[in-house]
């Protein structure tokens, strides 16, 4: 079928039926007043809009077009991705640990937690998993006469993402305990109440032994989830400001340390690791058991706070209670230079925010953008409402004028507008509204039959 | 109609030339009423719209100002007009554009089928082609009239079409 073909087809689907006589038009456009034409003028330029062959004008209606819908996608797309965004680092703030502390400040349970073996129960107490040469309480003892070059084995804490060298000769223990620990006797408590325990102290990990610098010594690896460790995620890409705080925290941490229960920390240092940033600090904590000295290596990697604390014991077995040193052994701090020097994580993650700063902050400006181009888009709406509101100000101007021809031809009516150049003055101005109109018009057509046709 | 001429026609309105609204409106009068009327459906709706159109033409011609696009203007105060009247008035209280043009049908092809047909159209691809093939305007000048991008009006005329010869086509072979 030919385009003509259906072209004539469709003239004739809408023919006019009879030829109207142009007499109906003329007439009507003869009764019309001076003020009737203007105000029908006024209206059909209006309705018009900005006529104009300028195809830029079109252009920019299409290009309004697309933009409103790159804009919705670009909100979309900013919106979804700021929403990734906040759910990712929300989950990354959630590590795979069984329980999460709520210490508002670092150091708030310090010293709560140095001395596993405090539990009312049995104060002479230790922890520890069964040594890989299956030991008595008997040999424990003979361990402290020990040669002091120590040899040491490589632990993983599947918990924690972790490992560590320990002392081979050491008692150590994760939290699953199991019912048949030989130094459960020796603690005093069950299993569970060990496992217990360690979950309230947050304590992962934990190596008892016996040597010639304390009466007992044990290490402490303790995993906490909190406010800061959150926002810092990895202490080796905190800000200069954090670091600082955090010294403070440790510095400022005193309670009374000869009280019966106290602690303070001292010599606070910033140790780099190949993996992380350690925060090292020395310490005194005296609680129910006796006094302790503490080395505490202190990180905060992929969202979590890693407490490694090796703490010396003293007064906890009697017979072997001699003096306590002030400070911690050399033996001791080189032991966990060491120590620490083994420590490795699987995996070192990046905060999320951090890491696609970029991309959020791209979304930030994707949204911002697309919501000031469909403020853009929606802003002739406005501007035809304005428009309308100048017509029927136009209307009215023209009703007074019409009044005001009545009255002039009314010599009974001496209610005179006061000014008798407001014929000219009105005109000036609708002739600037004309003027306007060409210029400011836009959209009111194009709107109303872009939503016949939608 | 040329464009030039009604331009020329336009400006002689402009000052206030009544011979020149009648000449305007003996040439353009059925093209206006063929769109009017593909848009509100309504026999006497078109016609008052129609006559509604050279009124405002008359009244408004002093402030035309685009040069080729004569005709186009008065198509598009002519499509404004129906857009506000179909607007006002539900489309339910005019008559079936299906009756009349069954009415009106003269030619070989089955006028019903081409009434549907125009039906099925959306509403803008039924002013493309009702409006080019009632005025003969061009597809550039038609985007001018409804105000829409000449690629969308090309695009919308081809579907339109597309769409009218399958119907056609479909109809030939029931037959």
């Amino acid at each position: 079928v030919e385009d003509k073909i259906i072209n004539k087809i469709i003239s004739e689907a809408v023919q006019m039926p009879e030829d109207t006589g142009f007499e109906s038009v003329r007439g009507k456009i003869e009764a019309q007043t001076d003020a009737e034409r203007e105000q029908s003028r006024l209206e059909t330029l209006t309705l018009i809009g900005d006529f104009s062959e300028d195809k830029s004008r079109r252009n920019t209606a299409a290009l309004k077009r697309f933009a409103s819908i790159a804009a919705a996608i670009l909100l979309t797309v900013g919106l979804g991705v700021s929403l990734i965004a906040a759910s990712v680092a929300g989950m990354a703030n959630s590590m795979e640990a069984e329980d999460s502390a709520a210490s508002e400040i670092i150091l708030e349970d310090q010293m709560q937690e140095n001395f596993i073996c405090d539990a009312e129960e049995n104060e002479s107490t230790v922890s520890g998993n069964v040594p890989s040469d299956e030991v008595n309480t008997d040999s424990v003892h003979t361990n402290t006469t020990q040669t002091e070059v120590r040899e040491y084995v490589n632990h993983t804490i599947d918990a924690l993402k972790m490992s560590l060298e320990l002392p081979a000769d050491a008692y150590v223990t994760d939290r699953s305990v199991p019912g048949d620990f030989e130094l459960l006797e020796l603690y005093g408590m069950s299993a569970a109440q060990l496992e217990a325990n360690y979950k309230s102290r947050n304590i992962y990990y934990n190596a008892v032994w016996y040597d010639n610098y304390a009466d007992v010594t044990e290490i402490v690896v303790k995993m906490t989830e909190d406010k800061i460790s959150g926002e810092i995620y990895n202490l080796s890409k905190a800000s200069e400001e954090q670091l600082e705080e955090i010294e403070r925290l440790y510095l400022n941490y005193e309670e009374n340390v000869n009280a019966v229960v106290g602690a303070k920390y001292f010599d606070v240092l910033r140790v780099e690791h190949e993996q992380v940033l350690f925060f090292r600090a020395a310490g005194v904590v005296n609680n129910r058991s006796g006094r302790s000295n503490h080395l505490q290596y202190m990180t905060i990697v992929n969202g979590c706070r890693i407490e490694i604390t090796l703490i010396e014991h003293f007064g906890i077995v009697e017979e072997l209670s001699g003096e306590e040193p002030e400070n911690i052994s050399q033996q001791h701090v080189e032991m966990m230079e060491h120590i620490i020097s083994t420590v490795r994580w699987e995996k070192i993650k990046n905060n999320f925010l951090q890491e696609n700063r970029g991309i959020i902050f791209y979304s930030i400006i994707a949204v911002v953008g697309a919501a000031a181009i469909i403020g853009v888009i929606l802003m002739p709406e406005n501007r035809k409402q304005l428009l309308k509101a100048q017509i029927t100000d136009s209307e009215n101007e023209m009703s007074a004028v019409q009044y005001k021809t009545e009255s002039a031809n009314d010599p009974e009516d001496t209610n005179m507008p006061e000014c008798d150049n407001c014929i000219e003055d009105k005109s000036d101005e609708i002739a600037a509204k004309e003027d306007a109109d060409d210029v400011e018009s836009e959209g009111e057509i194009s709107a109303d039959s872009q939503e016949t046709a939608n | 109609m040329e464009n030039r001429r009604a331009d020329e026609l336009i400006r002689r309105i402009g000052h206030g030339d009544m011979q020149a609204l009648e000449e305007l409106y003996k040439d353009l009068s059925r093209a206006v009423y063929g769109f009017v009327f593909s848009i509100v459906k309504n026999r006497t709706a078109a016609e008052d719209i129609m006559q509604d159109t050279f009124v405002r033409v008359y009244n408004a011609a002093s402030a035309f100002r685009a040069s080729g696009s004569g005709v186009s203007w008065v198509m598009r105060i002519a499509h404004n007009l129906s857009i506000n009247a179909v607007k006002k008035k539900s489309t339910e209280e005019f008559a079936d554009l299906q009756k009349t043009a069954e009415d009106t049908a003269n030619t070989a092809i089955d006028r019903t089928l081409i009434n549907s047909a125009l039906e099925k159209l959306s509403e803008t691809e039924r002013k493309i082609v009702v409006l080019h093939a009632v005025s003969g305007l061009t597809l550039s000048e038609i985007a001018l009239v409804l105000d829409e991008p000449l690629g969308t009006v090309k695009w919308r005329h081809a579907a339109a079409l597309g769409k009218m010869r399958k119907i056609l086509k479909e109809s030939e072979v029931d037959e």
